[in-house]
């Protein structure tokens, strides 16, 4: 999804392919005629009034405040005493999608619409459906307003599920903010990678919610469902242009499986009745909202480009960096050593470490001339376990090594950036390469490596890399991870997802590497140490501003486990 | 620090912030007028009705730092000035007085300095900057926020009858 380059569709196009939705959205599932024959009055607490009049199970009548009625096609589905029912408002970029509790009468509107930038000018795809959400109740007659509403809520947040839809999409979604989610299309993108979405969390009940993500960034579709934990049921709708172009407008009924429910970290007595956002602005605009668009802020440099930047300035290790305020001693270890790290794909360097940050290097066999120096870092995560990385000055891709050597079992495993990728010169590309160490008293393994694992996958966990920043790692899929930034009470913030590796270094002692993928194109690397809850680690990047090769160390806390795997497993047949 | 822009809210922020006050005392010292009031009980009302206003002032200043800047310039006498002594760093984002207020007036009641104890909470920004740091400003966080005690020293002055603030200095306790 990432690399899909989804069409700038203009208004007119979107008007033209919202055509066909004037008569209701698709379904797989029969349409509920709950509402057949029925008329109500929606009173929203800002808005104008809904009068709808439903004439069938596909056809209605909307009159909005004053305005004269209108006809269009609906399409509605149930769970249990709940209501959820969606429209487009003719000739229009507008519609709705309404939940109503036929027991207290309360009611949750989104109205829904394309071609938002006029409105907000942090909109600048108008295939991105917008949204507003207001709460109110349906009118009864000769009875008083009701006081309750539904609302936004974090009783949600944490949770994950497993779902399939009754057209047979099946995708694993986790709830790890209060706004903002991860997806994970298992049947649409198989399951390689979880994506996130700036989403909604509405609490109906203890045991119902509403839960709505738009993947803005991406193709701007808008993804609305009602949901019951306890049955892992949901009744939605999905409204959108694919990858195509083509609308995607159809209610779904889906059928899951509870995966997990993760740690919050709110205070307690905190149900997530706001979103504290401290000072940040967000535009008066309606549906305006907090929105993580990080290409605008990185926008794209070519490799020219980046070949200038970080011809004018290289920072390596600096000494401040707010990733590595609670990184651990540099460890002397390797300071005065000779060895030769011989990988599998061929390559074997060979190395002198003549001080704790000073290191030369140099392809085997190669002669006394070939010596590079750089600087280094190295950390001793457990005993004998040393992470350390380093530049390759001179190489052509601004190549740099984030290398694990366990000097215990002559082991090692390196992680080969590169800057640059067919996407965006300044985005780091990154290979595993397993290997062993040579070096006086060892004798290297002829067979045993590291191995890749996904015995992170599904986990959760905190890192506190300086006072006041902190963030979540979630190893979404066996080949990505997800990072929550938390907002000023805890609770899970904005969200970016990236591709990632996990190899298994000893028993809770694990390397990763996450791309921060059309996004600000670093590469993280860490050593995640479940012991002593704590990592060490490189980041690389390039940007206007160079090449940046810093280290990384943050404190951990377990934040919980979605059990995941089986939806990755693929069988033989 | 003295400011003349308090349009934005960001800009704004980065000077101070809002707070509830506390019911305070009138401690104000005896204070004599340019044309002192031949009637002590006339002189003493004048001198309770300057304290009350500018009480008053530094209520609304601990009140609109954060909020509404237009009736915060409105307390001041010319540009906002409001000197932290932070650098350029952090910045005070909320108060909240501790304590009662001391007051003193001149004796030709032109100029007074109230002296109000309490609690400022201050955000350092995390830096340098880097990725995080960026998602978590978009969000807006990415600070490391501390509250210390201190006292805020609001000097006034009196203009055509109306007390205004014209310099508030926030003192950090020793």
């Amino acid at each position: 999804m990432h690399r899909i380059r989804y069409t700038k569709l203009t208004p007119e196009q979107i008007a033209g392919k919202l055509a066909s939705a004037a008569t209701g959205p698709a379904s797989a599932s029969p349409l509920s005629d709950v509402l057949a024959g029925r008329s109500m009055r929606i009173v929203l607490d800002d808005g104008p009034a809904l009068s709808y009049t439903f004439s069938g199970s596909n056809r209605l009548s909307l009159a909005e405040g004053d305005a004269a009625a209108v006809q269009a096609g609906y399409g509605a589905l149930t769970l249990d005493r709940l209501i959820l029912f969606s429209h487009m408002v003719p000739r229009t970029q507008r519609g709705y999608t309404v939940v109503l509790d036929q027991d207290t009468n309360l009611v949750t509107v989104l109205e829904v619409w394309f071609s938002g930038s006029a409105a907000n000018p942090d909109i600048r795809d108008e295939r991105e459906v917008q949204r507003h959400i207001s709460y109110g109740y349906v009118e009864q007659a000769g009875r008083p307003a009701p006081a309750a509403r539904h609302g936004i809520t974090n009783r949600i947040e944490g949770k994950g599920f497993y779902w399939k839809q009754d057209g047979g999409v099946e995708t694993i979604e986790y709830y790890p903010s209060v706004m903002y989610s991860n997806f994970v299309e298992l049947t649409r993108f198989g399951g390689e990678l979880s994506f996130c979405a700036p989403s909604d969390y509405i609490r109906i009940s203890d045991d119902k919610y509403i839960y709505s993500r738009v993947e803005a960034e991406f193709s701007g579709t808008m993804t609305t469902y009602l949901l019951d934990p306890n049955r892992a049921e949901q009744v939605g709708v999905r409204l959108g242009f694919d990858e195509s172009d083509t609308l995607e407008y159809y209610v779904f009924r889906g059928r899951g499986e509870w995966v997990g429910q993760i740690a919050q970290f709110e205070p307690f007595g905190d149900v997530g009745a706001t979103i504290p956002l401290g000072n940040r602005n967000v535009a008066a605009a309606r549906g305006a909202r907090p929105v993580n668009r990080p290409l605008r802020t990185n926008p794209i440099m070519t490799r020219a480009e980046v070949d200038a930047a970080v011809a004018k300035n290289r920072t390596i290790f600096p000494a401040a960096s707010a990733m590595a305020g609670n990184k651990g001693p540099i460890s002397p270890f390797l300071s005065g050593k000779a060895l030769t790290l011989r990988y599998d794909n061929g390559m074997a360097i060979d190395y002198r470490f003549d001080d704790v940050q000073t290191l030369r290097w140099r392809r085997e066999g190669a002669g006394d001339a070939a010596w590079r120096q750089e600087r280094y870092e190295s950390w001793e995560s457990a005993p004998g376990v040393i992470m350390f990385g380093h530049l390759l000055s001179g190489a052509a891709d601004h190549d740099a090594f984030s290398i694990v050597v366990d000097v215990d079992h002559a082991l090692a495993t390196c992680l080969h950036a590169t800057m640059g990728t067919p996407y965006a010169g300044n985005e780091a590309a990154v290979k595993t390469v397993f290997g062993v160490v040579e070096m006086q008293g060892s004798t290297p393994p002829k067979y045993r490596r590291h191995q890749f694992t996904d015995e992170l996958v599904g986990r959760a966990v905190t890192w506190n890399y300086s006072p006041g920043l902190t963030s979540m790692h979630l190893y979404s899929t066996p080949h990505s991870l997800s990072w929550i930034i938390f907002l000023g009470n805890s609770a899970g913030g904005m969200e970016w997802s990236g591709p990632a590796a996990y190899v298994k270094i000893r028993d809770e002692l694990y390397l990763a590497y996450w791309l921060e993928e059309a996004c600000n194109g670093v590469l993280g690397t860490i050593l995640v140490n479940l012991r002593t809850m704590r990592n060490c680690g490189v980041d690389y990047a390039a940007g206007p501003k160079g090449l940046r090769l810093s280290p990384v160390g943050a404190h951990a806390r377990h934040a919980g486990r979605f059990d995941v795997m089986k939806y990755f497993t693929r069988n033989a047949e | 620090m003295s400011r003349t822009d308090a349009t934005t809210r960001r800009s704004f922020m980065r000077t101070a912030g809002a707070a509830m006050s506390a019911p305070l005392a009138v401690a104000a010292p005896a204070a004599a007028s340019a044309a002192p009031p031949v009637d002590p009980l006339a002189a003493r009302l004048s001198r309770l009705e300057d304290g009350e206003a500018i009480r008053s002032l530094w209520q609304g200043f601990v009140r609109h730092l954060s909020g509404d800047a237009r009736a915060l310039a409105a307390l001041f006498d010319g540009d906002i000035d409001v000197r932290a002594g932070l650098g350029d760093g952090p910045s005070l984002t909320a108060i909240q007085a501790i304590g009662e207020d001391v007051i003193e007036i001149s004796p030709d009641r032109r100029t007074a300095v109230a002296r109000v104890p309490c609690t400022v909470m201050i955000e350092t920004p995390i830096g340098p900057s880097c990725p995080l740091v960026e998602m978590a400003r978009a969000q807006g966080g990415g600070v490391l926020a501390r509250s210390e005690a201190g006292t805020f020293e609001h000097a006034c002055v009196r203009r055509d009858g109306v007390w205004r603030i014209r310099r508030a200095t926030y003192h950090p306790a020793p």
